[in-house]
């Protein structure tokens, strides 16, 4: 039975999800012309005033507000993660974890592009603080060896160590180190899941962590298909080893598939296959961010238990800042009203078929 | 229970006279206006719409622009002094306009000065722990220094940047930003705004006039803002001063031009033919020669009046015409329809109903007073129709409390009162067992006779409008009033009396008959007005539906007449909150007379809005849906409306 705390935590978070964006509220941000205009609107219409209230949006740069954006998220998850009971706070390190990730695989690209120096640039502030690694280390890193010191002692390291560019292997494999990267946040993740939680809530969390992971597998698959003429042994690496609706087999049949038409078709039928649209939508991004959108919605609304209910927040709201930043960036480079609509995740499920 | 008696009324004359007819129209308060009923459609187009472009809307936007600007709320004034023509209202109120705008104009300016000066000072007061003067931090040749805020996440990163070449001085900070300054020699300068510039440093621009320390610019902005907010109030005089002078003028022009601006917009119900306007409309009978009175001296303009039942497909207004004191009652009438013309005024009926069931369920001579004066005053003060419904129903609820013996709850406070009368105690006790008995009986009687007086009103209508169906063959028509009346006066004698009328011949004629008759109704009918019979669904699904429907209005008959017992429920529960009231303000020594007071105000509200509700159900879905069509079109006569004030 869910404790009287984790009654408080799942009004919390249902209310702090009907706060979200609303469709409308997206079609008016996508009318506006500059990035001070979203700005403003974000300002003065939206759950985001209280983070923005005292920005010049005249004249904030993308930069700022996506960072502004980024913290008032964090700020939400940590204010919930307070009234957590103990068992749930891991749900929380997981975020931090998943930041940490992040920053060091930008900072492998930047180094890659020999572009270190501008890692410090969006380095979100916030997270200095916050994180179990020397974020601030990781910025004056200029080389890979920096940076496998900046990491010294901690699980990073050893995965950095697999990547570090030799004599005969000068160009660090991006992708691989990606894929390490995830594969040792999901490990984790299910791991402390398991230990953590018992019986449906249990159940609950696996579901959602494995259809994030599922959707992400069916993702790398048709790119691979469709955009990068890579090996299937390549391809299979790229998979996470975690499955929900689908099989392996599913997915080694998947990589066999020859040609775009039949890939789509194969997608089809799977059990995914209902929710993608008639309509063209222009990544296979779009849809799955769709199908876990619905997925976790539906947790949202149905769910007792408090960290079911945060975990299906946490994701709702990144998809609701990548929904954001989209406009932002689509605002900023001229693209039309209507294409922005197709890249737009609303909470509508209309959205899917 | 009567509606006003209408009467059609025609108005013609030369076209030159319309505005002057239209006005007379809206001054009497007598006139509904509609579009001209043309019965003849070969006539049709000898009919001009007299609709065009309305000439005084223009001016008569001028003075609401010009009322706006000098804040003149609108009312009406007699303007029959008034001696200007269209062009010289024109030029005066352009000369208001531009006059009150010029001073507008200077007060916007003086306020777009007075922000700068606040943003001004807003950044200075952050400089305000910095003791050096502004200019000389600004001013120096081999360093320059940057006011301004840095965003909180970026202060975090400044130490990634240790090693560069300048330096940071924070003195003044909140959630969000950093407010501070920086220093670099020139040779950096551009690296290091380049820096500042990548963590979002946002530079404050200090204003020229914010000269010494940040404590001596304050106080220097503060003193200029005083004077602009000085020389603002001046202006503000200057305005008021343009309102006095021409407040009475300026609100006779309105009136005039509200008049006939509004006047002109009935002009859409007019029509033409010939050079003679056509008006068609309805006047109450009784007041058309009054109305007509108003035309006289005008030989141009005929006004004749046509008797309604002489017109055939033509739906006469509806204006309810209700003694004083049912009056108020209009409101619950209106909230579900007017009645048809050639119906009947419930008002009364519905008005006598809510007032006698109110006071029985909310029978206390004390909060029956309160009721009463607080109706008055929410009548009378704040224009509330439901304050004038109050004042009825506390005078109903002073009755019946009387009736129990009840003031505020003591229940035997007019005990000295009945025994002076004569009386061994007072009428009514409602707890004693018997009295419950008889106050429950009783409550299903009045449902019974209010039932019966339902049907009856239906039967009346139905033969008023010949609809045979209606009054006799229906469950609220003649066989339905036989099989519900005849089976509770069986019933009552057989239970008080002992008389035993359920013999086969009552049991065929007063029962199975008219059961059969609602059952076959609508062959029946058909059969009546000579069509062919038809029996919808076959035989066996008419007769399989109709007998379901024959249940369900037995049921109804039963269920809407116990649905009376709440009237007892409710004097009982009455009665028990006010004990329990009581009972807490003995068990209080000190404090039961504030008990008692609590207590009264909280049964006052609660009961008195349960009652109130449950009275207003009772009539509307127990008596309403036996007789009543609310499908009556409102008496709205033409007018110009004012605001009040």
């Amino acid at each position: 039975m869910p404790q009287n705390n984790s009654m408080a935590i799942l009004t919390k978070a249902r209310a702090m999800y009907g706060k979200l964006l609303t469709q409308q509220q997206y079609s008016e941000m996508m009318k506006c012309k500059t990035v001070s205009e979203v700005a403003g609107y974000l300002k003065n219409n939206t759950h985001f005033s209280t983070a923005l209230q005292n920005i010049s949006e005249s004249t904030i740069h993308r930069g700022q507000l996506e960072n502004l954006l980024r913290k008032s998220l964090f700020d939400q998850y940590a204010r919930m993660y307070r009234y957590l009971v103990d068992n749930s706070r891991s749900l929380f390190y997981y975020i931090i974890v998943k930041e940490e990730i992040r920053e060091i695989l930008r900072m492998v690209l930047l180094l890659k592009a020999d572009n270190a120096k501008s890692f410090i640039i969006d380095l979100p502030g916030f997270l200095i603080n916050k994180t179990n690694i020397d974020l601030l280390a990781v910025a004056r890193a200029t080389n890979f060896d920096e940076l496998v010191l900046a990491l010294k002692g901690t699980d990073y390291e050893e995965i950095l160590n697999k990547f570090r560019p030799t004599p005969e292997k000068p160009e660090i494999n991006y992708v691989a180190c990606e894929h390490s990267f995830y594969e040792y946040y999901n490990k984790s993740l299910f791991n402390a899941i398991k230990t953590k939680y018992r019986g449906q809530e249990q159940k609950d969390l696996l579901a959602l962590l494995s259809v994030e992971t599922e959707l992400l597998n069916l993702s790398h698959i048709y790119r691979a298909k469709c955009y990068r003429n890579i090996s299937k042994a390549e391809a299979v690496s790229r998979i996470y080893p975690y499955y929900y609706k689908m099989r392996a087999k599913d997915f080694n049949e998947l990589l066999d598939i020859e040609g775009v038409p039949t890939l789509k078709e194969f997608i089809d039928k799977t059990p995914y296959g209902k929710y993608f649209t008639s309509v063209e939508l222009p990544y296979i991004e779009n849809y799955t961010t769709r199908i876990l959108n619905y997925a976790c919605s539906y947790k949202m609304h149905f769910t007792s238990y408090a960290s079911v209910a945060f975990y299906s927040y946490v994701m709702v709201s990144q998809v609701e800042f990548n929904n954001v930043i989209n406009i932002i960036e689509s605002i900023r480079y001229g693209v039309n009203e209507d294409e922005i609509r197709k890249i737009i995740v609303s909470r509508q499920k209309r959205n899917i078929k | 229970m009567s509606i006003e008696k209408m009467s059609q009324v025609h108005i013609v004359g030369d076209i030159e006279k319309l505005d002057l007819a239209l006005l007379k129209c809206c001054e009497s308060g007598l006139f509904h206006i509609e579009n001209p009923h043309i019965t003849n459609k070969e006539n049709e187009e000898y009919f001009k719409s007299v609709e065009g472009n309305n000439p005084y809307s223009e001016n008569y936007n001028l003075t609401l622009d010009v009322m706006s600007l000098i804040e003149l709320k609108p009312k009406f004034k007699d303007y029959s002094d008034l001696n200007l023509d269209a062009n010289q209202i024109k030029e005066y109120l352009s000369n208001k306009k531009n006059e009150v705008l010029n001073i507008s104009n200077q007060i916007v300016a003086l306020n777009d000065e007075k922000i700068i000066y606040e943003q001004a000072l807003n950044q200075v007061e952050h400089l305000k722990g910095l003791d050096v003067e502004i200019r000389q931090i600004l001013s120096s040749d081999v360093m320059v220094a940057r006011f301004g805020r840095l965003p909180v996440d970026s202060f975090a990163k400044l130490e990634y940047f240790s090693q560069y070449n300048f330096f940071f001085f924070d003195f003044d900070h909140d959630e969000d930003y950093y407010w501070g300054i920086y220093f670099t020699p020139n040779t950096h300068l551009e690296e290091i705004d380049h820096i500042f510039k990548t963590l979002y440093f946002e530079i404050i621009d200090i204003p020229d006039f914010a000269r010494g320390t940040p404590e001596l610019a304050m106080k220097s902005i503060k003193s200029k803002i005083a004077d602009i907010v000085k020389n603002i109030n001046n202006l503000e005089e200057g305005k008021n001063k343009i309102l006095l002078e021409n407040k009475e003028k300026i609100l006779k022009i309105y009136s005039l031009l509200k008049t006939k601006n509004d006047t002109f917009a009935y002009r859409k119900f007019v029509k033409q033919v010939y050079g003679q306007f056509y008006i068609e409309g309805f006047v109450p009978s009784q007041k058309f020669e009054h109305f007509a009175s108003l035309f006289d001296e005008y030989s141009n303009i005929i006004c004749e009046e046509n008797p309604v039942e002489q017109i055939a497909d033509i739906e006469p207004p509806v204006k309810l015409k209700t003694n004083w004191f049912f009056k108020p009652f209009e409101m619950f009438v209106k909230m579900y329809g007017l009645p048809n013309y050639y119906d009947i005024n419930p008002t009364s009926f519905i008005g006598f109903i809510y007032v006698l069931l109110f006071g029985i369920m909310f029978g206390d001579l004390g909060q029956g007073l309160v009721i009463s004066l607080l109706g008055v005053f929410l009548w009378k003060k704040k224009k509330m129709q439901l304050g004038a419904i109050m004042s009825r129903l506390g005078i109903s609820s002073m009755i019946f409390g009387v009736a129990y013996g009840s003031v505020f709850g003591y229940e035997h406070l007019l005990d000295p009162f009945f025994k002076w009368i004569g009386f061994a105690e007072k009428p009514i006790e409602v707890f004693k067992p018997q009295t419950t008995n008889m106050l429950l009986i009783s409550a299903v009687a009045i449902g019974v006779i209010i039932l019966i007086s339902s049907i009856g009103i239906n039967i009346y209508l139905g033969f008023k409008r010949k609809n045979i169906e209606r009054a006799v063959v229906s469950n609220n028509g003649l066989v339905g009033l036989i099989l519900y009346a005849g089976t509770i006066l069986a019933a009552v004698l057989f239970l008080a009396s002992g008389i035993n009328l359920f013999n086969p011949v009552f049991i065929i004629l007063v029962i199975i008959l008219p059961m059969l008759i609602l059952m076959f109704k609508e062959p029946i009918v058909e059969k009546i007005k000579g069509k062919k019979v038809h029996l919808e669904g076959g035989v066996g699904g008419f007769i399989l539906q109709n007998f379901f429907e024959l249940f369900e209005m037995s049921l109804s008959y039963v269920t809407n007449t116990l649905s009376f017992l709440r009237i007892g429920g409710f004097i009982l529960s009455h009665a028990g909150m006010m004990a329990v009231v009581m009972t807490l303000s003995e068990m209080l020594d000190g404090a039961g007379i504030i008990v008692v007071i609590i207590g009264n105000i909280f049964v006052m509200v609660l009961e008195g809005l349960l009652a109130g509700i449950q009275v207003l159900r009772l009539v509307f879905y127990e008596t309403f849906n036996r007789f009543y069509e609310g499908d009556g079109k409102a008496f709205d006569p033409v007018k110009v409306e004012f605001p009040e004030n």
